[in-house]
């Protein structure tokens, strides 16, 4: 016949606990009866010992290597550098973007002063014949007797 | 008599005397920290002096791996320095370290593999310090990172239950029921690696 025991919970964690604290009178005395009577409480507190005393014993005490604090120095300044370049690379990226922006835009300015200036002024100025290296003649046709001359009345490609 | 006196104010002030030292420690590595926040490469040199034997040393024990673990205390003292403006207080650097430490380790073992661990034949107690060593090893990489760490900071490094709860940045409680749970499984795995 199996004898039921109250209170293993109970113990189990006190086996333990027993360890990190000093515990009441009440609960060392409350452990003593029940090692006492409970046969697997008992064993389970021996295994859990030396469960334990296995592990602390497998603790390792490495020494550090030599040229410990210069290796962490070393990745920090590569980091930061890293970091620095990572900080500033999207403005300078936007910077190298803008100046060939400008770069081309001054070249096409340079370019449009070779190009044919036109001011009308009188009825023999009505007429521009535009014509360029293999591209067809292009007139452009003002109305002189408007106000708004700034823009040709009429375009269309010579025949 | 005067020997008695001598003897007795000696035990008296010793430990004023190491107070002392203790808070003059304190004062000094504060001040390190503070020229840390600028920059100053000589004392985080002496931070790093200060530290990385205990960095080390728990990096070692949690991941097994003594290679690993330098990696890993180098990249705590990185990412310590690196984010120093997050820490509000001087005084909380060695915790703060500490920290960052534990929770690198946890990502380790979180990123780990499971392993198959077969045990041939342990005898309780029968090899020296270098089978006990693979033994541990063994029965450590069952456990899942939480219930390994909490295990290691308490059983390997002694810390209290406050100083675990600090470390693993959880409340005490949840140290208390996690080192119960680690210590039985532990114990179960140790007696199957044992009975088999
Ligand atoms: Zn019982």
């Amino acid at each position: 016949m199996k004898t039921r025991v109250f209170g293993c919970g109970k113990f189990r964690r006190l086996m333990y606990e027993q360890g990190d604290r000093e515990l009441s009178p009440r609960e060392a005395n409350f452990l003593a009866l029940h090692r006492e009577v409970c046969r697997p409480c008992e064993r389970r507190e021996i295994e859990g010992a030396s469960a334990l005393d296995l592990l602390r014993m497998g603790a390792l005490q490495p020494e550090v290597r030599p040229q410990y604090e210069e290796r962490v120095l070393r990745k920090l300044r590569v980091q930061t550098a890293r970091d620095t370049w990572r900080y500033w690379s999207p403005a300078l990226t936007g910077a190298a973007i803008a100046g060939v922006a400008i770069i081309s835009a001054m070249q096409m300015v340079s370019r449009s002063t070779t190009l044919p200036v036109f001011r009308p002024s009188g009825q023999d100025a009505r007429l521009l014949r535009m014509s360029h290296q293999g591209l067809p003649i292009l007139l452009l046709d003002w109305d002189v007797s408007s106000t708004e001359a700034s823009s040709p009345s009429a375009v269309r490609l010579d025949p | 008599m005067y020997n008695v006196l001598g003897n007795v104010a000696a035990s008296f002030f010793q430990p004023r005397i190491v107070a002392g030292g203790a808070a003059e420690a304190a004062i000094r590595e504060r001040q390190w920290v503070c020229r840390c926040r600028e920059g100053d490469e000589t004392a985080m040199t002496a931070l790093i002096s200060r530290h990385r034997g205990r960095l080390v040393r728990t990096a070692t024990n949690l991941l097994r791996d003594r290679h690993e673990a330098e990696d890993v205390s180098q990249d705590a003292f990185l990412k310590a320095f690196r984010e120093i403006q997050k820490l509000r207080d001087d005084r909380a650097f060695s915790g703060y370290l500490y920290r960052i430490c534990v929770r690198l380790c946890m990502d380790r073992l979180r990123s780990r593999r499971p392993e198959v661990v077969e045990f041939d034949s342990i005898q309780p107690h029968s090899g020296g310090a270098v089978e006990d060593r693979v033994v541990v090893e063994r029965l450590l990489t069952q456990l899942p990172a939480e219930l390994r760490t909490t295990l290691v900071l308490r059983e390997m490094e002694q810390l209290s239950y406050e100083e675990v709860a600090e470390a693993m940045h959880v409340p005490v409680g949840t140290v208390r029921s996690r080192l119960h749970t680690a210590r039985e499984r532990f114990r179960k795995l140790w007696i199957e690696a044992v009975a088999e």
